[in-house]
């Protein structure tokens, strides 16, 4: 296999990845702070 | 009895996060995807292709993240122009505005290019051009004229879509699409030799990626009107974010399975197909995807046209809609002539943002070239993104005290820097795709700044969220270093004096007394007076003591949070040294020192000096705890301007724990020598203990006061861990004064962002 089809399945892999936590982490707070009804974002911080 | 009824209205919430999800994907789904397929495969190649579309979801979903953190703070209709007025003020929020305009109507221009050109393919298919007695090329651009002065009129007569619907049609044509992505995988299932369309994978190499993934951006910008439903969504602080980042997530699977798709739909050696597949598929440029999709899928044309059909349409309704809404926005902030925000009596629709809007979008249309329009509109949004990401930096460091959050991003400040970063990257690597964007946009940009400096500033209306100065005294500048001193009642301007009046004499400085106003929500600017007499007192009782000696200015505003208030303040008056005073312990137990100083000591672009107890005693004896802190050379500063001239002595003093390798002797003699402090009065002194807060205590009880560096860790760090001078200043009984020394670089970009 070629270097730059290697790198760039690499790159798609890792984006796709990258995407998919970064959506599934979001909702997992989204929730959190709705649960606990929403404040400042230094109560947040120091929640989470 | 109140014998007045008050009545309260308010838009009604109805949109649920499906449909606001779905509005999202359906302005993304427009066009970009459609006609950058063939284009993308064209410059990048077949890999290039996929990549693009996976590289610009990963900035799409680090500009989503900024989106989600803004809307779940600011939940109100305006999107961007919002979050700029809260985050900036005035100026940036009518560049935003004025950019979110040009923006969504030349996005409008693309949708409606986008149906023209797959509209004029099929008629072309079906043979009905042969009718026609017209160059294709007029027959293209007459149909893009049409669709967009049809959906100017639907606008003009108030009849959008509404959201039910346009859910659905954006649900069918997400379906449709990731149907197509399915088929093309069971294809190389059954067919891996397809697979070889993939080679070579990057043909043109990576900086072709660059251009591509620049031109295509624009099929990643539904946040806005997402943003744009804030006072109509259910529980938005919940369902704003979820909504950007679910259809981000969406629509970039979508645009890689289909892009995947497109590259193996054709095989090669197969009738027609000259050459490699990649390269017969970017022949055909914007209708490159159309080609392709035909040889995919039975009646792949008729389906697709439809597809197309619904997404361009349905995006250009939106465009339309939110492009109104921000040029009427800005007329009716007066932020450019209240002309604009005029209503239709009949139709009850702003007809002349409307018509402007329109006027716009038919030029584009008519004069651009399909990569220019997609070009254009790329570039107006990357640089609204780019601002979007500042935005949320600035008004989580500024605000996020006082906003109430639905969601915060992981990894702040790094995503948003990382996005304004690549966003940059993409917008100047778009003028190897066009050259007529890179000249409108700047062009663009310059005449709003034109308009806001000569008509705007004068002419808009303020908003509650603004500081304002209620009263100012200003003297001549008389000294290059300025001191601002916080004074909040009588009794604390008291017991600042006699430090103030040390420090300044030692920095020969320039005195501005401020006081901060804090005006309630419910109470509008024009009675903020009523609240400014204690302030006015404190002023005159401090003035007192300090006039005869320092030039002053004296300031009271008005704000609706003090730590905010002074910041802005130091900004402005571009000051040195802050001093303020502290009541001695937080009422909110997520503060370490309290509401205001906790902020100040965090955002303030300059030293800070924070006094308990500290203007009513003499002091003989000062003890400065040091641990090789940027705090700590600040503190023996101000330790020494504070000592009695006469028998006065500084005690430096630190506790070790073992493995410290913190050299106390270097580190003093190191600041002696540059504080030109004198030998004799200070001594040093090192204790092993590994209590280091009780241990400091102890000692402090033999002096008149201590002085301390603050902590200089990330704000996360702070929040998240208790530190020790905060942890000892809460139980420390002595005078005290905590000091924090403006680092250069940092000051600076504080002062800037």
């Amino acid at each position: 296999m070629e270097k730059n089809a290697l790198i760039g399945i690499l790159l798609i892999i890792s984006g796709l990845g990258f995407i998919t936590y970064l959506t599934f982490w979001s909702r997992r707070i989204i929730e959190r702070i709705a649960k606990k009804s929403s404040r400042s974002m230094r109560e947040i911080l120091k929640d989470i | 009895m109140d014998d007045k009824i008050q009545i309260s209205s308010e838009l009604s919430r109805e949109l649920t996060l499906f449909q606001i999800t779905m509005m999202g994907l359906g302005m993304m789904i427009g066009a970009g995807v459609f006609l950058g397929i063939g284009n993308s495969i064209f410059l990048a190649g077949p890999g290039g292709v996929v990549l693009t579309f996976v590289l610009n979801g990963v900035i799409a979903i680090m500009t989503a993240c900024s989106y989600a953190e803004l809307s779940s703070a600011i939940p109100h209709t305006g999107g961007a122009y919002n979050y700029a007025r809260v985050g900036f003020g005035r100026g940036t929020s009518f560049l935003a505005g004025w950019m979110e305009w040009f923006a969504s109507s030349v996005a409008g221009s693309l949708y409606a290019v986008t149906f023209a050109v797959y509209i004029t393919r099929y008629f072309k298919i079906l043979g009905l051009l042969r009718w026609v007695p017209l160059p294709e090329h007029f027959v293209e651009k007459s149909m893009g004229v049409l669709i967009a002065l049809l959906f100017l009129y639907i606008n003009y007569r108030g009849a959008s879509e509404t959201g039910k619907v346009g859910a659905f049609f954006t649900f069918g044509q997400t379906l449709f699409l990731i149907a197509i992505g399915v088929i093309g995988f069971i294809v190389v299932i059954k067919d891996p030799s397809r697979l070889q369309n993939f080679k070579p994978f990057l043909p043109y190499g990576w900086s072709k990626l660059l251009v591509t993934m620049g031109f295509t951006y624009v099929a990643f910008e539904g946040f806005e009107v997402i943003a744009q439903t804030g006072d109509e969504a259910i529980d938005p602080r919940r369902n704003l974010p979820k909504a950007m980042l679910y259809s981000v997530f969406i629509v970039t699977i979508t645009y890689v399975v289909v892009s995947f798709a497109a590259v193996i739909a054709v095989k090669a050696g197969s009738p027609g197909v000259e050459g490699a597949p990649w390269h017969w598929i970017g022949q055909f440029r914007e209708m490159g995807f159309g080609e392709a999709i035909s040889r995919l899928i039975p009646m792949g044309n008729l389906f697709l046209t439809l597809a197309i059909i619904f997404a361009s349409t349905s995006a250009l309704n939106a465009t339309i809609y939110s492009a109104t809404r921000a040029l009427y926005a800005l007329g009716r902030d007066r932020m450019v002539s209240p002309f604009f925000s005029k209503i239709s009596r009949k139709q009850k629709t702003p007809w002349v943002s409307l018509l402007f809007t329109g006027i716009l979008l038919i030029v584009v249309v008519t004069l651009l070239p399909t990569i220019d329009v997609a070009s254009s509109a790329s570039m107006m949004f990357i640089l609204l993104f780019f601002l979007v990401n500042i935005c949320v930096i600035r008004v989580r460091g500024n605000m996020g005290d006082e906003l109430t959050y639905g969601f915060l991003m992981p990894f702040f400040p790094y995503l948003p820097i990382i996005a304004i970063v690549c966003q940059a990257i993409l917008a100047v690597w778009l003028i190897h795709m066009s050259l007529i964007a890179w000249i409108i946009s700047p062009v663009w940009i310059i005449a709003g700044v034109l308009i806001y400096h000569f008509y705007s500033k004068s002419h808009t209306v303020t908003t509650k969220d603004e500081i304002h100065i209620i009263e100012e005294e200003t003297t001549p500048d008389a000294q290059d270093y300025r001191v601002m001193v916080a004074v909040a009642n009588p009794q604390n301007a008291l017991g600042m004096v006699n430090t103030t009046r040390e420090l300044c004499k030692a920095k020969n400085a320039q005195i501005e007394l401020l006081h901060m106003v804090v005006v309630p929500e419910q109470i509008p600017i024009s009675d903020a007076d009523q609240y400014m007499w204690e302030g006015k007192e404190a002023i005159v009782e401090a003035m007192l003591y300090l006039r005869p000696r320092f030039p002053i200015s004296t300031t009271i505003r008005y704000c609706r949070n003090v730590a905010r208030g002074i910041v802005a303040s130091i900004r402005q008056k571009k000051i040195d040294m802050l001093i303020i005073g502290w009541h001695g312990k937080p009422k909110a137990p997520a503060f370490r020192l309290g509401s205001t100083v906790d902020p100040v000591i965090e955002r303030a672009p300059c030293n800070v000096v924070i006094l308990r107890d500290g203007g009513k005693h003499d002091f003989k004896h000062i003890l400065v705890p040091l641990a090789g802190g940027p705090n700590g050379g600040f503190a023996l500063d101000v330790a020494n301007i504070l000592a009695e001239k006469e028998g006065g002595e500084i005690t430096a003093f630190t506790v070790k724990r073992g493995h410290d390798k913190f050299n106390l002797e270097n580190f003093v003699n190191t600041h002696r020598e540059r504080l030109k402090i004198n030998p004799e009065i200070i001594r040093i002194k090192s204790v092993h203990s590994l209590s280091v807060v009780d241990t400091i205590l102890e000692e402090s009880e033999q002096y008149d006061l201590v002085v301390l560096g603050c902590t200089r860790r990330p704000f996360i760090y702070k929040v998240t861990h208790e530190s020790i001078p905060e942890i000892f200043a809460r139980k420390c009984r002595k005078p005290l004064i905590m000091v924090k020394s403006a680092a250069r670089i940092e000051s600076w970009v504080k002062r800037w962002i």
